[in-house]
Order: structure tokens, then C-alpha cells, then sequence
């Protein structure tokens, strides 16, 4: 390389660290067992965090509560119901709920929500969409139900005989 | 000490011991929100 | 001989049969809701789950028919410890066929965990769980908490019951205690203003958080039935933080200290008798340890900044305190944020407020409320003998629902059930550390499960050793169990009185 791609070079990491040190630290794609477990650590910090949306789209106003599970824990996200626009599909029984990507602020003890544990959300992406399920009827299940009430049956009334006849 | 005929149904003493209740917990809530505010005064 | 202890023995099978038929007839609940949320494959679920409960009930009723036609109170206390053991299994089966749980032993903790209203839980992909399902845990909640109480109440009635008449002060009342219908026909009736005030309330907040209507209900119900029971499952797994909302969080406090109140008290406010609300020793009981101990644990997380500001020390650590206190279990933070979060203070704070526990003849747990009155009255008592010269006769007196006086051996009996929950804690706390487990989440675990508690560290979960998920199982089962001794407390007290008027 000639002085000029050296200086080039130099230059060009001298702004990347530069960037690097006044940008808030993103601690790139954090699972919900590490933030939980290590909640003061990440306190206050930039995370993106990705997982499926359950339960219920709460809308509160102007704003939405989303609770976003990982398969190992599920944490609040807040985010304004502009950003929440694209999510259509909370996940329960039989359902898959939409699957996204949270960019945002961690918070240990939110002042604005009585000290829980949150994500201010500053951006929110769905990644896939949820889906809802139809399980097939088991036939197992169905044979088994229908034998055990067979069985009640047969033995209610031979314990009725039996009572009635006893007394 | 009045006498006790067992228990009827839904009538004023009723209502009044679900008030009673729900008056005593409340309150104590409060105390205990106050006792919050007091340590972080 | 033979012959009449056989048949004494069959009459034992023969209600324990019956029983059994009822634990099957409740599974049409979570069946209809399992059919009403279009579950198809759980409500064969609890379809099998009811064939095979009432087979297995008219199977012993039809095998022991030649029975006794009374039923003697030892009879019943042995048909209940059976039926309770049977039932565990049975209701089990619902929780096994549905796929949520990784074993039966798993099953069956979660099903005792429910009975005996403790909360924990080692459900898997709870926040994906079926409206069937979850019904069917905080029904079982729901009863184990009921049933604790007609069963108790049954039992003080018939101590107490006979020729038993009370004087009162100079005017000679006569105050006849409640029989056992009219006793359970007043649980039965304040139970079911709560439930349809409780559920109101908690699926009007629903709506308003933005739940959708069916699932407002649904929740309402089922978080009024644990909190009410003092049970603790929820229905997601982020327990009450689920919501994010005080409103929820208020109304579930509201509903599970009051829950968490004995139910001779309930029926004492109810009926006209509206001073016993500050009058009871338990009250004051609670009132100056759970006081005490809140002082002691929002100083520390006060001083440590744990919280910002007077908000979220009430939502975070204050509902904490008292979800433990009233061996409720209900969570607004996560379990491993205890043990790295709190301070020591706190922490110690909150594992004396789950071994005290609630009140008497209750659905709470822990050594009770009565037991802490009557043992501080006690010491008291021994103190003023000291100082008294000898010729004093000291006399010391507690109130519940009557007052009385407070002899030798209510105190002795009740220091000695404290002391056997200290000693079965501390198996818990030994077992848990020959696990490997680390000191705090020992402690912390073990007080849950002493006092039907609820509230986690992170310790309880499927890949908990199978010694501990037994060891957790007969612990919970042994300490809700303790009625029978608060029982004998309470029959103490009974023949006490007694003995007391009649001089």
C-alpha cells in the first residue's frame, strides 16, 4: 500500500473507533435468560432482542404493551402504537404469535412504570409472521375417552344396583 | 352480645361486612403505600 | 373381629369412592371450556380424565358397598388423607395426556402444588398453555383452598358442637355456635360474592388494559380463584407482571389479603359481629409482623436504591413482601431478581413474612398468625409472672372471636408446631444445599414450599432433581396438612372455654 492508502486506512479506523466510542454500546441480539439473569449489567443499555409476541396486543392509548417470549422467558415491550402497527398476531394455544425483532432501551426498574422490568422499544421489525395451528383429533385420545365412559357407565349402574340392593 | 340465628342470606349485615372488608384492606394498602413513601422521602 | 375391621375398612373406600366420583364431575369444567375454546384434543383430555376419576369411583363404591351407615370422625379424617392421595393422582391425568408437562412426577407436583394452594409450578410453555388446562389448575387451587376450609370448619364444628353453650359477660347470653349447614352455607355464600365481585373487577381491569373480552374473563376468573386461595398460579408465566398495570395489581392485592384472612372471621364480619376486624389476634398479628417486616425491607431497598421512587418500591417491593406474607406467590418481578437485586435485609424480610405466613383456618400457610399472637401473649405473660410477686395470679387474654384465656398449653401447642415448620424447613433449606444448590436460592425455596408460598428464585423447575420434585411434593402436602394440629389447637380452646365457665 502507497502513504496515501496507509493514511486512508488509518483515517478510516481513527472514524470507526471514534463512532464506536460516542455511540451508545449495542450489545447486539441478547436472549431473555441473559438479560434477566444479568439485569443490572445491561440496565439503561441498547439491546435487540428477538422473540414472538404472546398473550395479548395491549393497546394504552397512544402507546402498547407487547410481551415477547424467547422460549425461555418473556419480557415487556413498550413501544408507541404507530411502531406495534405491523403486529397483528399474539401467540396462545394452538397459535404462534408474530415473531419480531425489538430494538430498544432495557430497563431494570422503569421509573415511568412502577419500577418493572421493560424495553422501551425504538424500533420494531416482524421478522415472521405469527400462524395459528389446527391440531388433528387424535384417535388415541378418542378411543380413550370413549372406553373410560364406557367403563363410568357400566360401573355407575352396577354400583347403584348394588346399593340400592344392599340397603 | 347479640343472639346468633346462624346464617340466613344476603341482608344489610352482609353488605356491610363485604364493605367492612374491603374498607380494612384498603386502608391497610394505603398505610402501606404511605410506609413506601416515607422511605424514599 | 376381622370381619368388622373389614368392613370399617370399607366404608373408608366406599366415601373415599365417592369422593373420587366428585374430583371427575369437576373435570367438566375445564372440558367445557376446553369445548367452548375449540381445544379439541384437551377435551379428550379431560374427557379421559373423567371416565377414568368416576370408574375408579363407582369401582370402589360397587366393591365396598357392604358398608358401615355412620361414618366416625377418625373414618373421615383417614377417608380425607386417602381421597387427597388418590385425588392427586387422578387429577393428574389431565395434566399428563395434554403434553405440558415433561413427566407424570412433574404432574403430580404441579397437581399437590395446586390442592395444597403453594403456586409453584413445573408447567412447560406456560404462555402457550390451553384454556382447558389453565381452568383446570386454578380450579384445583380454587378447592384445595375451599376445601381446606369446609374440611376445617367441619372439624371445629364437631368439636365444638353438643351440648356447648357460651355465657358472655353479666347479661347470660346464650350464643349457640353455627351448626355445620348453616357454617357451610355461609363459606359458601361469601365465597361466591367474591368470586363474582373478584372476577368482575379483575375482567373489567382486563378490558381496560386491552385484553380482549373472552380472555379478560378468562384471566379474571383465573387470577381471582389464585388470588382468593392465596393459590398463586397464574395464567402466563410472568405471573402478575404480565399486565403491566397497578389496577390489576391493586385489585389482586385487595382480593388475596383478604383471602388470606381466617374464615371464623369472615363469617364473624358478616354476620353483625363487625368489631372481630381489629378485635381478631390474628389481624394483629399480621398486621404488626407484616408492618414490621415491610418497614425493615423498604428501608434497605430505600437505602440501596433497588427502586425509583415511592411507585415502584410499592409495585415491586412491597407487593412482594405481602404476596409472600399472605403465602399468596403472586409475582411483579422475576424470580432470579430476588437474589440479585435484593438486599440482604429485604431478602431476610421476606423469608420470615413466608414462614410466618397468614391465618388460621385459612387457605394460607405458614406457622399462622394465631400461633405468633398466642406465643408473643405468652412471653408476655411469663414476663409480667416475673415481675409479679408471687401471690398475683396473672392472667392473659387474646380475642378471637371471643375473648379468652390464653392457657399453658394453647401456648405449648403452638410453640411446638412452630417449631416442627422450623425443623421441616430446615430439611428443605439441608436438601436443597445437598443438591448443590447455592445458600440463597436453598433458603429462599425451602420457605416457599414450608409456607405453601409460591414465590421462586429460580430452584423450582423441570430440571430440578426427582428427590427434590418428591421431597417438594410430601413438604407442601405435610405442611397444608397442619390444619388437623390447628385443629387440636382450636378444640384446646373449646374445651377450654369450657372449663373456664364452668367454674
Amino acid at each position: 500500500m502507497g502513504k496515501v492508502g496507509q493514511t486512508t486506512f488509518i483515517g478510516l479506523i481513527l472514524v470507526l473507533a471514534i463512532t464506536a466510542a460516542v455511540s451508545p454500546v449495542f450489545a447486539g441480539t441478547v436472549d431473555s435468560q441473559t438479560l434477566l439473569e444479568r439485569t443490572m449489567e445491561y440496565d439503561g443499555e441498547a439491546v435487540i432482542y428477538v422473540g414472538e409476541v404472546i398473550g395479548d396486543i395491549m393497546r394504552r392509548g397512544e402507546y402498547v404493551w407487547l410481551n415477547v417470549s424467547d422460549g425461555n422467558g418473556a419480557i415487556g415491550v413498550w413501544l408507541p402504537a404507530a411502531m406495534a402497527e405491523p403486529v397483528k398476531l399474539a401467540g396462545e394455544f394452538g397459535s404462534k404469535g408474530d415473531y419480531v425483532e425489538v430494538s430498544g432501551v432495557f430497563l431494570r426498574a422503569c421509573p415511568e412504570h412502577g419500577g418493572d422490568i421493560d424495553i422501551h422499544a425504538s424500533q420494531l421489525t416482524v421478522l415472521q409472521p405469527g400462524f395459528t395451528t389446527t391440531a388433528e383429533v387424535r384417535s388415541d385420545y378418542a378411543l380413550g375417552a370413549v372406553v373410560s365412559v364406557i367403563a363410568a357407565l357400566a360401573l355407575f349402574f352396577l354400583a347403584k344396583k348394588k346399593t340400592r340392593s344392599s340397603r | 352480645m347479640k343472639k346468633s340465628e346462624g346464617f340466613n342470606s344476603a341482608n344489610k349485615d352482609t353488605l356491610l361486612g363485604f364493605s367492612i372488608e374491603m374498607a380494612a384492606v384498603g386502608g391497610y394498602l394505603i398505610l402501606g403505600f404511605a410506609l413506601c413513601w416515607l422511605m424514599v422521602r | 373381629m376381622s370381619g368388622g375391621k373389614w368392613r370399617s375398612f370399607k366404608t373408608i373406600l366406599f366415601y373415599t369412592g365417592k369422593i373420587i366420583v366428585g374430583i371427575g364431575l369437576l373435570m367438566v369444567i375445564p372440558l367445557v371450556t376446553s369445548v367452548i375454546s375449540r381445544e379439541w384434543n384437551i377435551a379428550l383430555c379431560f374427557v379421559i380424565g373423567f371416565g377414568v376419576s368416576t370408574a375408579a369411583g363407582y369401582l370402589l363404591q360397587y366393591l365396598c358397598s357392604e358398608c358401615e351407615p355412620r361414618i366416625s370422625w377418625t373414618q373421615g379424617m383417614t377417608v380425607a388423607a386417602l381421597s387427597w392421595l388418590l385425588a392427586m393422582v387422578l387429577a393428574a391425568i389431565p395434566y399428563w395426556l395434554s403434553g405440558f408437562w415433561l413427566s407424570f412426577l412433574d404432574c403430580i407436583f404441579d397437581v399437590m402444588s395446586g390442592f395444597t394452594t403453594t403456586g409453584l409450578t413445573l408447567i412447560q410453555d406456560l404462555d402457550h398453555v390451553s384454556d382447558g388446562i389453565n381452568m383446570w389448575r386454578h380450579l384445583l387451587s380454587y378447592l384445595g383452598g375451599q376445601g381446606i376450609i369446609v374440611l376445617a370448619l367441619v372439624f371445629l364444628t364437631r368439636t365444638m358442637s353438643g351440648a356447648f353453650t357460651l355465657y358472655a359477660g353479666e347479661a347470660k347470653d346464650v350464643k349457640l355456635l353455627p351448626n355445620v349447614v348453616h357454617t357451610a352455607k355461609a363459606i359458601w355464600f361469601i365465597s361466591l360474592v367474591y368470586l363474582i365481585v373478584g372476577t368482575a373487577a379483575l375482567a373489567a381491569a382486563g378490558l381496560s388494559i386491552g385484553m380482549a373480552p373472552y380472555r379478560a374473563f378468562l384471566h379474571g376468573l383465573w387470577v381471582f380463584m389464585a388470588a382468593w386461595s392465596t393459590g398463586g398460579f397464574a395464567p402466563m408465566s410472568q405471573s402478575i407482571l404480565y399486565y403491566h398495570s397497578l389496577l390489576y395489581e391493586v385489585i389482586t392485592m385487595l382480593l388475596f389479603i383478604v383471602g388470606s384472612f381466617n374464615f371464623a372471621l369472615h363469617y364473624a364480619v358478616w354476620t353483625g359481629n363487625r368489631r372481630e376486624i381489629y378485635r381478631n389476634i390474628e389481624l394483629v398479628s399480621f398486621f404488626v409482623t407484616s408492618t414490621l417486616l415491610v418497614t425493615l425491607a423498604t428501608f434497605e431497598m430505600a437505602k440501596l436504591q433497588v427502586y425509583p421512587g415511592v411507585m415502584a418500591l410499592f409495585r415491586r417491593g412491597y407487593y412482594q413482601l405481602i404476596s409472600g406474607h399472605t403465602t399468596t406467590g403472586f409475582m411483579t418481578i422475576y424470580a432470579r431478581q430476588f437474589i440479585n437485586e435484593w438486599g440482604s435485609l429485604a431478602f431476610v424480610a421476606l423469608i420470615a413474612a413466608m414462614l410466618i405466613g397468614g391465618s388460621a383456618s385459612s387457605t394460607a400457610g405458614g406457622f399462622k398468625g394465631l400461633r405468633v399472637g398466642i406465643v408473643f401473649k405468652a412471653l408476655v405473660q411469663d414476663i409480667k409472672r416475673l415481675m409479679a410477686p408471687d401471690s398475683a395470679v396473672t392472667v392473659e387474654k387474646f380475642h378471637f372471636i371471643r375473648t379468652q384465656v390464653l392457657e399453658a398449653e394453647y401456648a405449648k401447642s403452638a410453640m411446638l408446631i412452630i417449631m416442627a415448620y422450623i425443623a421441616m424447613f430446615s430439611v428443605g433449606v439441608v436438601a436443597n444445599l445437598l443438591y448443590g444448590y447455592p445458600l440463597l436460592e436453598s433458603i429462599f425455596e425451602a420457605a416457599s414450599v414450608t409456607g405453601n408460598v409460591g414465590l421462586s428464585s429460580g430452584l423450582t423447575s423441570a430440571a430440578m432433581p426427582a428427590g427434590l420434585k418428591v421431597l417438594y411434593t410430601f413438604m407442601m402436602w405435610l405442611a397444608r396438612l397442619e390444619f388437623m394440629a390447628v385443629l387440636v389447637l382450636f378444640g384446646l380452646l373449646a374445651r377450654g372455654v369450657k372449663r373456664l365457665w364452668a367454674r
